[in-house]
């Protein structure tokens, strides 16, 4: 017997399973999974903070924000108006909603792009970009300069 | 491969589907690699029953980008290898004893059908070295490259393909004589 023979021997040997306790083991296994399920909570909820902080024209919008605030407080302290204030404030929150797409990081690792207009979280699992929505699945080649559809 | 990565992401969110199909997909391999390590049916169902309730109870330490036909090995073979210090130690422990757990007639509710062929083998695997007997079958059933084997048994990758070759010699040479036989 060659070597070969022996590698194809291992490779290809096969073995059966008995049906009735395939299915009892799955059934303590899914069991399992139910009761660690009860243990967490269904979804990580994200931290909104991180999830501001995260888009760098979120950074900006913010230092804006506090620069503008402190601006304001200093007019109105001096006698200046505060509508001013609301209309600046309204401003902020107008250039935050423009952004479409936040990057979410989970406590236990997780992370996704979700369209804060759509509420469609997008996935990226290695180089999938995963549609959670409608559940389908698209193969990405990553370049140095962004991202190109293989089919 | 794709089907996993999905089947990983689908996982960690939660879908008992996903679990069911990464079972369903993997048990037997799984089965295959441990009874070849362990040359024990019954072990050989208790540890791939164990690592699919351990996988089942933290599914956040599978990592979406990691290959997970090779995460599910290493994870018998490293219980594999546990059992099989333990059966050492015990058989050290009481050399005049014989071993209960080393059992090869059929039980009531047998997990495991072998075939002849596979008992052959499992039969020759088991006068090998234990770690050539690993290397062996994670690179050949498990699929996993000599690099992967390396780095989960800390040794360099010269190590593992020295086992990797004498190991099939000597099968070669077991396998050869009962042919003759």
């Amino acid at each position: 017997m060659k070597p070969a023979d022996i590698e194809k021997l291992i490779k290809n040997v096969d073995i059966d399973t008995n049906a009735e306790r395939d299915r009892a083991v799955l059934a303590d296994v899914l069991q399992v999974l139910q009761d660690s399920k009860g243990k967490e909570a269904a979804v990580p909820q994200p931290n909104i903070w991180r999830i501001i902080m995260k888009r760098p024209v979120a950074k900006l919008v913010a230092a804006a924000a506090v620069i503008i605030i402190a601006v304001l407080v200093g007019i109105n302290q001096f006698g200046g108006s505060i509508d001013i204030a609301r209309i600046a404030l309204a401003d902020v929150e107008k250039a935050f909603l423009v952004q479409p797409w936040v990057h979410v990081k989970y406590d236990n690792g997780r992370e996704q792009w979700i369209n804060l207009r759509q509420e469609r979280p997008i996935s990226f699992l290695g180089n999938l970009i995963v549609d959670e929505y409608s559940g389908t699945a698209t193969e990405f080649e990553t370049f140095t300069n962004g991202m190109l559809q293989t089919d | 491969m794709i089907e996993d990565k999905l089947l990983i992401w689908r996982f960690k969110s939660g879908s008992s589907d996903a679990l069911s199909r990464i079972y369903g997909k993997y048990k037997n391999n799984l089965l295959k690699i441990t009874s070849g390590l362990l040359n024990n049916t019954a072990a050989a169902e208790d540890i791939v029953h164990d690592c699919f309730v351990s996988l089942a109870q933290s599914p956040e330490k599978l990592r979406v980008n990691g290959n997970l036909k090779s995460y599910l090995a290493t994870c018998v073979a490293n219980r594999a290898r546990n059992w099989n210090s333990a059966k050492q130690r015990r058989e050290t422990a009481s050399l005049n004893e014989a071993d209960p757990a080393v059992s090869k007639s059929k039980r009531p509710e047998q997990w495991i059908i072998a075939g002849e062929q596979l008992t052959q083998l499992n039969d020759a695997l088991a006068q090998i070295s234990y770690e050539q007997r690993e290397v062996i079958i994670l690179h050949l059933q498990g699929e996993m490259k000599f690099r992967t084997i390396a780095k989960s048994q800390n040794v360099s990758i010269n190590t593992v393909q020295s086992r990797y070759r004498y190991g099939l010699e000597k099968l070669r040479s077991i396998l050869d004589s009962e042919a003759e036989l």
